[in-house]
Formats: C-alpha cells, structure tokens, sequence
C-alpha cells in the first residue's frame, strides 16, 4: 500500500558507513545479490558492515499468521540494526516490512524505535539512486523490469530502479506490459497455492519474453528466484537477474594511468 | 421506431386467475421459459446453489485454472484492470475518494444512529422497514410479502445482498418464479451459475458462450453478434417487466437524513423493476446507510468511476416511497429489508473499515488472483480481496475462513480500492486469527522456528545444515517433501540448494584481505 | 457560464454517450423540433410537467407506454457537464414515460441547465416536499455483460433525444 511516502534523505550525502541487511533468502539461497550490493556500495566510497547477529526480518511468521513469532524476530531486527546510521537491503519486500509492518506489530516506545529505524533504512536501489550520482556504469545489454510488490506498493517506490537503470550508459530498458503485476511468489503463497502461483509466473515470463530482453531484472530476489525456477522448468528461455547483480556488472573501473 | 412488445417465445404459457383483479392473464415468465432446455455445463463449485462442501483452496483453485475459458477471462480482465487502474486516480476523483473514505467512516461510528433514522424517514415515506439478523430471517420476511401479495412472478435487479441469502432459491421452493433482469445476471441464472464479480456476474462468459446458451433456451439458432443476443434478452425480459408481480432490487445508499434508496444501473433495470411491478422489495445490508441525501454528490461519482470508469452510470434511480395517490403508476407497496448476517459483531472491532465498501468491485478487477482463477474459485458469494475479507466475518458461511490465504499479498486491493480499506493488513491479520485456531504442533512448530532464528547460534545452524544436507538429498526427494518441498517443486525447478553461507564466508574472507 | 455555454457544452456530453441534443432558437421552434421526432408514431407524454405544455395535442397519443414509441417528457433540470437529464414523479410525469418507450424524448429549457451533478444533487435536495422518486438519466440505456462489449437499448430507451430551447422571460440559474 502507498502508505509511506517515497524515502529520500535530507542531506543528500551517503552516510560513511552503512549496514547491509543480508536476508534469509540472501543467506541461504542467493548469495549473489548481496554480494554484488557490498561491491557496488564499496564503489560509492561506502563502508560496509554485516552485522553478525542478524536473521530475518519475520515476514514469513508474519504472512503466515504466527505476528507473535515475527515480533520476536522484529526485536532482534532492531536491537541489531538500531547501531548504525543507514541500513541497506537488496530486497524491496525485507524494506518494507520494517517500514510497513513494524509499527503495526509493536508498541510504544518499541514502535517509537521501528520507525525512527526505518527512516534510516533503505532498499538498494533507492540508496544508490539517491548517492550513487557519481558512479560510472556501462553495460551494453536490453532489459524488462519487473516492479516488485512490496517494493511498489508499500516504498510506493517505482522511479529509482529506472533512475538507476537510466544512469547506466548503452543499457536499453524496454518496458512489459503489467510490469507492476504481481510474480505470483507472495512468500508462503508459493507454496500453499503452487497452481495459482506458477500461472502467475507463466503470465509475468510471457510478457517478459515479448520484448525480447536480455534478462528479466527485479529488486527482490525473492521474485527472481521464483521466476527463474518456473522460467527453467518450462524452459521459457527467460534469464532474470537481480538489479544490484545488474549495475555491478556495469561498473567501469577506471585504470590506473588510462 | 419499433414495436415495444416482444412475441410471447414459448407456446407453454399459463394463464393463472390474479386475486386482484379476478382476470386471467399470463403470469409465467417469458425470459425463463424453455430453460428446462439448458444442460448446465459448469463446474459444480461454480453452480448457483453453492455447494455443501467445497474442496480445498489449492485443488479448487487449480481445477479453475484448468477450466476451458479461464485463460480468457484472464485476458479480458488484464486488459479492463489495465484501462481502469494503470493510470491510477484522477485528481478529481482522488479528492472524491478522499472524502468518500471520510463519509463512510463517519457513518460507522454511528451505524445504529444512522438506521434508526433512515427507517424513520423511509416509514414516514410509506416504505415498510423489516430488520433482519439473518439471511433465513430476511429471505422469511421476503417470503412473507410475496405470499400476502399474491406473488407469482418477480423481475430482480443484481443484488449482493439477496446473494447472501439464496433468495431467488427460497422463493422458487415456494412456487414463483424469478427472474433475473441485470443482463449478465440473467445470463448466469440461465447457466445456473452463482455471479462471479460484485459488477460484471458475467464477465468470466465468452460471447460465444451466452449465444450458446440463448440458442439452448430457444430451442433454434438465434443471430449471434453482441447487439442480437441483447436484444433476444430484451424482448423476453420486456415482457416479465409487465407481467410480474413483485420487483426486488439492491440498494446502492440509502440516505437517513430522508429515507431515500439510490440505485446505481446502466440499463434501467432496476427504474424497471421498481416502476412496473405493483410491490417493490428493496434488501440492504445494513451498512450501505449513508448520513446524508448530499453524501450521493461525492459517492455516486466515486462509485461510477471504481466500478465502470464512467463519471455516472446511466440511470440513478431514487425513490422516497410508493406510487401516491395521484400518481398513474409506481408500486403500491414499497419494502424495505435491512440485513444484518453478523455486520453489526463487525462494528467496533479490528476488521470494522471492511464496512466502508461500496460495492464497486474494483478490488476484484486489480487482484491477479482474482484475474488467473476467477471468481467462482473462491466458492463464496463475494469473491477476490472483498471476499477473502468479508466471508470469513460473515455469520453464515460455511467454509471460507482459509480464502486469506488465497492472496499473494501484492497490495493492488489498497490502491484499487475507492473508500481505502486496508485489505491487504486485514488479510495477514485474519491469517493470524485463522492460524491462532491451528492444530498445536503447528503452532508450536512456527515458534520453534522462530526461537532457532531468534539466535545467531540458531540460525548458522540452519545454514550449516542446509549447506551440508542441501546437495546431499536427492532432488527427488525434496519435492516430495510435504509443505514447502512438494509445493515449491509443482512445476518449478528447485533452486541450487549449495549456497547457504556463501555470501557471508565471502564476506569474512574479503574483510579479511 | 451562459445558458448558451452551458447548453453546448451539455450537447457535447450527451453526443459523447450517443445521445441527441437538438439546440433550438425558440420554444416553437423547439416545439416543432419535438413534432418532427415523434413523426406518425404513437406517443405517451407527461402532461403534468410545464414544459410540454400545447404539445400533446400535435401528438398521436396513446394511455399505455407499453404501446408507445416515443416518451416525451420535461425535467427538473438538466446536467451540463454530463450530459444528464434529472426527472421526478407526480400527477402526469409517470415512471414509465420516460423508461418503457424505446425512444425518450426530453424538453429542457436553458434555465433549467446547471453546471454540475452536485449542483442537481443540491436541486433535489432542496425539493420541499420531496416527490416519491427521481431518476437522473445520462443517454441511452447501455450495457457490457455480453464480452465487454458495449450495446444500447437494454431495457431502457435505446435512443434519447434532447431539444433545449431559450426562454425569454425565465433568466438562467
């Protein structure tokens, strides 16, 4: 839901030091998102940090209907994060549970403390559309992309994945059509409804295949593994990639003395 | 200019004595007649009389999905959520929702107030008020009149309400017929098929399929285009218009500050059903109470537009109160029936804002869920994000505490929605209330869980394990795994399950460097 | 705005919706217009209502609406920004005149065209006392239950025709 107005800073200077928030998915199923995010960060000039005592933010409790288990996981969110000045995620849903779903789940001065984190908290792309004006990147390639639910609806977020794609010299964004209707993954949806969620898939990979793109780009890794693993098993020949995987990619190294 | 009357289609008509008037005149319905021609081809979780038992969510769901015309459906609907939601809200009307939201909110803080007005204007009007807790209740009441009066025919404009209460069933079992006037709820009543949207009870039926189903009902082939087939469905509802006895409409808002019933249609059904008939039974569920006659400047528009993209549907139709003396025609009776089915228990709980909804269906035009199963799916009468809220609230349902479930959580319901109801929180938080009534080991299952992962310890455990077990256990294995495996595994490939640990070892060893 | 502007831009809201607006230069005019449209048919009309005054004797009249082509009817007043006609019931403006004959034809004076649907909701909500109905008519009957497809006529008017005509003494609202 577009209860949150579009997160920017007040001092348009990147913090020096921000945490990443890995995610469950991040930890035990796709390492390359996160990894590519540390990198790109690093190349704003960011330090990184990875808080060891992190776990997961609680939406899997929460959409499934145990809100007291995902208030145990919140607290740990919060007591883990609350050190820092910024918080990055590369997964637009992750983001916005802490900003959506975390003053409904607490109270008080512990609801007091979610938002006060959340304002600091940031998904990838908007973090890096909103300080990483400086960063060169090029990649020749064709693109579609992919809004993620949470990410457009709850960050009501739609411009800075296209800001950051647009900075990308010889990059070709090509729009689908319903590109902001949902993957059909909804976390324990995929599982509980398989039939009605991999017809969904099927629809968002038809319209990804009819603009002939590269790949399928997205800023939850959450989606993307879904759709690959469809894409794969239909062998619809659509190839996704994760938007901060993406920009890695199109980091131009100066060299030294060129 | 052409004839008004259309030919009586069936050679089977009867000719019952009216108590009125002591004559003998035609009394069956002529948009009916020869249905008894119609196989039913639906599936029967989509039949009218909704069945005893409907099967899980997840087979149910994939038997929709596998149903010829489902894909379609799908297709017609992208395309109408595409031109009436792409663009969001205009800013006219986002100021009208913005006030809409407010005036629907105000007449929940007072509901009781609000009735007890409108039931003292609408009496002093000539309209006869009937309060009804349940739907057996309301149906008796409407029963009842039907009797009195002699009934043996009633025209019905759509009415969600009357859906709630399987009337048309109800007065059948007494002998009268009914017929369903609103095109598409006639078509569906022909295919004896329950509606599958709040709007368009039509809108999962293919052209091809409704000239079918007319060729059936007349026994021959009738030209097939769009204007044809309506106009078949005209002639014969034409004259059940003039024949009937009884008109039963819905009603879009009823106004307390003066008793007035606003109908909100584009053919003029309902001007029809509530004009020719001699009794008019008009059912409301009790929220649709709006405070004030002026409140129709900002929610008549606001509903036209979420409904239909349209600024105002065609025909507004208010009525204060029966045919007057000096007036040449209108009902002699006017009734109305305000059915509770368990709102009121809803009122000043957590799930109250559900009660703000107009009616306008939007929410099911925006749902994908709603888009790739349809409507019948749900195996409810309200079906789509109002249903997976509202059926498990209402008192007479039997199954549909788990539709909450039936949602990928995408949040399209929020923004589509004209009054703002928090559909998408209101479906985690009836997931919570569902799951609270789960078997134990689940429960305790779930805070196992969340203990292990409330540790670091816990949690490098479940990486370890994964990292170490993932590309031991055979593929084959996972999917049959039940839960999570197997349903992941239906039709999907399975992830490579290796690289639990993989970005946090890289980043220890980068740091390290 | 001016009762001129007000009525074009009425004219441009009914044609939109495949409604006829027929600008006249005077009630006889107006009058005549009415006559022309309703040619030999058979006609019921709400002689209760002002404004159809002197016509019904020009007309094929018949008692039953059932029986007849054209419905010609006054309004309370008329919506420029949408196109829509609002009625309402008492002693000679009958329910069915303007809904049982496949073709309705309205009367509307300038004066009577407001600019809005809220200032129509204003009128209605002024009427004191209220009648036992209204309706507020906007074009033809229209539905889109067979395939999304549009078609008129179903179960209202098929055709709706509107003569709007100045009044010389009556100044504009």
């Amino acid at each position: 839901m577009a209860m949150i107005d579009k997160h920017t800073s007040r001092t348009r200077v990147a913090p020096a030091t921000v945490a990443l928030f890995v995610t469950c998915v991040g930890d035990l199923v796709s390492p390359g998102p996160p990894r590519a995010a540390v990198e790109v960060l690093e190349a704003m000039g960011v330090r990184v940090e990875v808080p060891r005592a992190q776990t997961c933010c609680g939406q899997p409790a929460l959409n499934s209907g145990y809100p007291q288990e995902a208030r145990i996981l919140a607290r740990r969110w919060l007591r883990t994060f609350a050190p820092y000045d910024a918080v990055v995620s590369v997964s637009g849903s992750c983001t916005a549970t802490v900003h959506h779903a975390y003053p409904r789940l607490l109270e008080g001065t512990e609801r007091q403390q979610a938002q006060d984190l959340a304002a600091k908290s940031w998904e990838f792309t908007q973090f890096v559309a909103e300080f990483g004006h400086d960063l060169l990147l090029r990649l020749d390639a064709t693109v579609t992309y992919h809004d993620s639910c949470h990410m457009l609806r709850t960050l009501n977020e739609r411009e800075s994945p296209r800001t950051l794609l647009g900075r990308i010299e010889g990059l070709r964004l090509v729009e689908m059509s319903d590109s902001e209707v949902c993957c059909g993954f909804g976390g324990t949806f995929a599982t509980k409804m398989p039939d009605v969620s991999v017809t969904m898939a099927d629809h968002k990979l038809v319209n990804a295949q009819e603009t002939a793109s590269h790949y399928l780009v997205s800023a939850d890794p959450a989606c993307l593994m879904h759709l690959q693993a469809r894409a794969d098993a239909t062998r619809a020949g659509v190839q996704t990639r994760h938007i901060a995987e993406l920009v890695r990619e199109a980091l131009v190294v100066e060299e030294v003395g060129a | 200019m052409t004839s008004t009357d259309g030919p009586v289609p069936d050679a089977a008509t009867t000719t019952v004595p009216d108590s009125a008037s002591g004559e003998s005149r035609n009394r069956r319905s002529a948009a009916l007649s020869g249905r008894e021609r119609i196989v039913p081809t639906r599936p029967d979780w989509a039949a009218a009389a909704i069945p005893a038992h409907r099967k899980p969510l997840p087979i149910l769901t994939r038997d929709a999905i596998g149903q010829a015309g489902t894909t379609a459906t799908h297709t017609r609907l992208s395309g109408k959520n595409r031109a009436q939601n792409d663009s969001g809200w205009p800013p006219e009307i986002a100021a009208l929702r913005e006030r809409g939201s407010q005036i629907r909110r105000e007449t929940l803080e007072d509901l009781e107030g609000y009735l007890h007005s409108l039931t003292e204007k609408a009496e002093a009007n000539g309209v006869v008020v009937h309060r009804a807790a349940t739907p057996e209740d309301a149906a008796r009441v409407v029963s009842r009149i039907a009797a009195e009066g002699d009934v043996k025919l009633v025209v019905k404009a759509k009415s969600m309400a009357t859906e709630e209460m399987h009337l048309n069933a109800h007065l059948e079992g007494q002998g009268i017929e009914v017929v369903e006037t609103d095109l598409g709820e006639y078509i569906v009543q022909l295919a004896d098929e329950r509606p599958s949207h709040i709007v368009g009870p039509a809108l999962h039926k293919s052209q091809v399929e409704v000239g079918a189903l007319f060729n059936e009902l007349a026994g021959q082939q009738i030209p097939q285009e769009a204007e044809d087939l309506a106009a078949f469905a005209r002639e014969r509802l034409r004259t059940d218009f003039r024949r009937a006895d009884m008109g039963i409409t819905g009603v879009n808002f009823a106004a307390a500050d003066t008793g007035t019933l606003t109908l909100v249609t584009n053919e003029g059904n309902a001007d029809m059903v509530t004009s020719q008939p001699r009794i008019h039974v008009a059912v409301m569920t009790l929220e649709k109470v709006i405070p004030r006659f002026r409140d129709l400047a900002v929610l008549v528009p606001l509903l036209c537009h979420a409904a239909t993209a349209q600024k105002l549907t065609v025909y507004l139709t208010m009525l204060n109160g029966p045919r007057r003396k000096d007036e040449a025609d209108g009902p002699e009776q006017l009734h109305l029936v305000i059915l509770d089915n368990g709102r009121s228990s809803i009122v000043g709980g957590p799930y109250e804002e559900v009660l703000a909804c107009i009616r306008c269906g939007n929410c099911q035009i925006a749902c994908p869920v709603y888009r790739t199963v349809g409507g019948h799916a749900y195996g409810s009468v309200y079906g789509g994000p109002i249903g997976a809220v509202l059926t498990p609230l209402l008192e007479n349902t039997r199954d549909g505490a788990d539709l909450p479930f039936l949602s990928s959580l995408c949040g399209a319901c929020y923004d589509a929605c004209p009054v703002k109801i928090p559909l998408p929180d209101m479906l985690v938080d009836l997931r919570a209330d569902y799951e609270s009534r789960a078997a134990r080991p689940r429960r305790l299952l779930w805070r196992l869980w969340a203990r292990l992962w409330d540790s670091p310890v816990g949690f490098r455990l479940t990486v370890i394990a994964l990292r170490v077990l993932g590309p031991l256990l055979p593929r084959a294995l996972v999917r049959l795994l039940p839960g999570p495996g197997k349903g992941w595994a239906t039709g999907r490939a399975l992830p490579a399950m290796g690289n639990a640990g993989r970005f946090r070892s890289w980043f220890a060893g980068r740091r390290a460097l | 705005m001016s009762g001129i502007d007000l009525a074009e831009q009425f004219r441009a809201a009914l044609t939109a919706l495949d409604g006829v607006a027929h600008l006249c230069t005077s009630a006889a005019e107006a009058h005549d217009r009415v006559v022309d449209l309703c040619a030999a048919a058979s006609v019921v009309i709400d002689e209760g209502h002002p404004d159809t005054a002197g016509l019904a004797e020009r007309l094929r009249l018949v008692d039953d609406p059932w029986e007849a082509a054209v419905g010609v009817t006054g309004v309370d007043v008329a919506v420029a920004e949408t196109g829509t006609l609002v009625l309402s019931w008492g002693p000679g403006r009958r329910r069915s005149t303007p809904l049982v004959p496949p073709v309705h034809v309205a009367l509307v004076p300038l004066h009577r065209l407001v600019a809005t649907y809220a200032d129509a909701i204003d009128v209605l909500a002024a009427m004191n006392p209220a009648p036992s109905g209204m309706q507020l008519v906007t074009g033809p009957s229209q539905s889109a239950d067979i395939e999304m497809k549009l078609v008129k006529g179903v179960h209202g008017p098929g055709q709706v025709h509107v003569v709007l005509y100045p009044q010389p003494d009556r100044a504009c609202t």
